[in-house]
C-alpha cells in the first residue's frame, strides 16, 4: 500500500482534490534517491498531520 | 615596417617614437606591442582587452549573435510514479550539457562550484533560464497530471489538467522562465498522477531542457 493510500485510511474523508491542484493542502514527494514516499507539505485546515505510528 | 609609439622602461624611460611611411602604428609598453592598428584602421590585440563590466549594450552586438549561456536537454530512464505522489524524474540520458551544469546521477555531486542534486540543472552563470519539460506517462489513463518546475528543492512553477487522459499514455508540458543566481539556486522537474496506481513515464519520449534567455 502507497503512502497515499495509508492517509487515506486514516483520514477516508480526504479526497484527491486535497492532494492535487489547484486547491492542494497536502504533498506527497519522492526525491528519487531512494529513501521512498513522505509527506512534503501537510497544510490541510481542519485535520492533522498523521503520526508515524498512523502510517506504520 | 611600422610606426610605433612605446611607453619605455628602459634606461630613464619615457615616450619613444620611431616612424615609417607604411601607414601601420604600433602602441607599445615597455617594448612590446600591444595594439597594431593598421593601415585600413583594422585594430589587432595582443591580448583579450579588459572592458569596464556591463560595458557592451545589447544594441552594440552584431545581428544573430547568441549568448553563450548553459543550456542543456536531457532524457532517459523511465521513472515509476506512485498515485498522488510527486516524484523527481530521474532524466539520466543528456543530448547536450553545454557547460556541464546537469547532473545526471541519482546523488549530489559538485558541478563547476555548484552543489547540484540529483537530477538537477545547477547553473554556475546568474541570469534568467528558459525551461520546457515534456512527461508521456504511460500505462492507465492518469487523471488530474501535474507537472512541476522545482527551483532549490521548493515548487516555483507547475502545470495541471483536470480530468482523465487517454488510456495507454498522452504527453503533458510545462515551460517558464525562471532566475538562477549562478552559485546555490538548481531545477528539477517533478511530475505527478492520481490514476490510483503506479504509473511510469516514458523514458524515451519523456525530456527536459534549458537554457539562458538572459544575463542577470
Amino acid at each position: 500500500m502507497g503512502l497515499f493510500e495509508k492517509i487515506k485510511q486514516v483520514y477516508p474523508s480526504l479526497t484527491m482534490e486535497d492532494f492535487v491542484e489547484p486547491n492542494q493542502t497536502i504533498r506527497l514527494q519522492n526525491d528519487s534517491d531512494g529513501r521512498g514516499d513522505y509527506i512534503a507539505k501537510w497544510e490541510h485546515p481542519t485535520l492533522a498531520r498523521p503520526t508515524e505510528e498512523q502510517l506504520a | 615596417m611600422t610606426t610605433t609609439i612605446n611607453a619605455s622602461n628602459s634606461g630613464g624611460g619615457g615616450l619613444v617614437q620611431t616612424a615609417d611611411a607604411s601607414g601601420v602604428l604600433a602602441l607599445q609598453t615597455a617594448g612590446v606591442t600591444a595594439v597594431t592598428i593598421s593601415a585600413a584602421q583594422v585594430a589587432t590585440f595582443a591580448q583579450a582587452p579588459v572592458l569596464p563590466a556591463a560595458s557592451i549594450p545589447q544594441a552594440a552586438l552584431a545581428a544573430g549573435v547568441a549568448g553563450n549561456g548553459p543550456a542543456f536537454l536531457v532524457s532517459g530512464a523511465g521513472t515509476a510514479c506512485a498515485n498522488g505522489v510527486a516524484t523527481l524524474i530521474t532524466f539520466t540520458s543528456e543530448t547536450f550539457d553545454t557547460n556541464g551544469c546537469y547532473n545526471n546521477t541519482g546523488s549530489t555531486v559538485t558541478l563547476n562550484g555548484v552543489s547540484a542534486p540529483a537530477y538537477s540543472f545547477a547553473p554556475n552563470v546568474a541570469g534568467y533560464y528558459e525551461f520546457t519539460a515534456s512527461i508521456f506517462s504511460d500505462g492507465s489513463a492518469a487523471d488530474r497530471p501535474s507537472i512541476y518546475l522545482y527551483k532549490s528543492g521548493a515548487s516555483y512553477l507547475s502545470v495541471f489538467a483536470v480530468g482523465t487522459g487517454i488510456a495507454g499514455g498522452q504527453s503533458y508540458q510545462i515551460s517558464g522562465l525562471i532566475y538562477l543566481n549562478g552559485s546555490s539556486d538548481y531545477v528539477q522537474c517533478y511530475y505527478v498522477q492520481s490514476s490510483g496506481g503506479t504509473t511510469t513515464t516514458n523514458a524515451s519520449l519523456s525530456y527536459f531542457c534549458g537554457s539562458m534567455a538572459r544575463a542577470s
